[in-house]
């Protein structure tokens, strides 16, 4: 007799769907790094920094 | 336009541990005061894990407002207390240079216009990332920000672990937008 086959683990459905929580909530307050690019092309050049 | 050498003369008026101010996360909390030609104004200056500052300002007279990061003056002084926020965190960067420096643009809520602002990439939001960005450099900081909520954080690059650090700031703004 072979062994029975489930369609689908239960076990891994379970901690997929958990992952996607966590992964929602921790995307809530997510900070995203701004790129020295993005500043530079943001950025009025005339100013001086205070800080380099 | 932010200079610090435009900023009003200010004066440290209060200054709490953490555990007295009731506040998440929160583990020092000082208030300084300056004044316009109008108004007197107040600078929360909250610290964080990390030493991370997050400034906060309000017109004097909304102190007890729980609106008070809401309301406009009107008064056209963005620019020096803007720098006046710049000139404290400066003196606060000269004694820890782990110093990171964070703000929240809140939305606006103008009740006689009926207005109110969504919370992503309010106009406060825009004009403090533009001063930030302007003033504070990539070589001394690196720069975050989470404009769906309307949060910037210049992380000082004298930290060991700039990427942790911005993973546990992550995690309170997290905690705190679900208060």
């Amino acid at each position: 007799m072979g062994k029975l086959i489930t369609p689908f683990n239960h076990k891994k459905e379970v901690s997929v769907h958990m992952a996607s929580v966590r992964l929602a909530n921790t995307t809530k307050g997510y900070l995203a790094k701004v790129s020295a690019e993005e500043i530079k092309a943001r950025r009025v050049a005339a100013y001086r920094y205070l800080l380099p | 336009m932010f200079e610090p050498e435009t900023s009003y003369p200010y004066r440290r008026v209060g200054d709490h541990s953490g555990l007295t101010t009731n506040r998440k996360h929160v583990e020092h909390l000082t208030i300084y005061q300056f004044s316009t030609d109008k108004y007197p104004y107040l600078i929360e200056v909250e610290r964080y894990p990390c030493q991370i500052y997050v400034f906060k300002f309000y017109r004097r007279q909304h102190k007890k407002n729980k609106q008070r990061f809401n309301l406009m003056t009107n008064e056209g002084k963005c620019a020096r207390i803007v720098a006046t926020c710049f000139s404290i965190f400066l003196s606060i960067y000269e004694k820890n240079p782990l110093a990171s420096f964070g703000f929240l643009g809140a939305h606006t809520i103008d009740t006689q216009k009926q207005i109110i602002e969504p919370k992503n990439e309010t106009r406060r939001f825009v004009v403090y990332r533009q001063a930030v960005q302007n003033y504070f450099g990539t070589d001394t900081f690196t720069h975050f920000s989470n404009p769906e909520n309307s949060i910037y954080l210049a992380i000082s690059n004298k930290n060991k672990d700039v990427a942790n650090i911005a993973e546990i700031a992550s995690a309170m703004i997290e905690q705190l937008l679900d208060l």
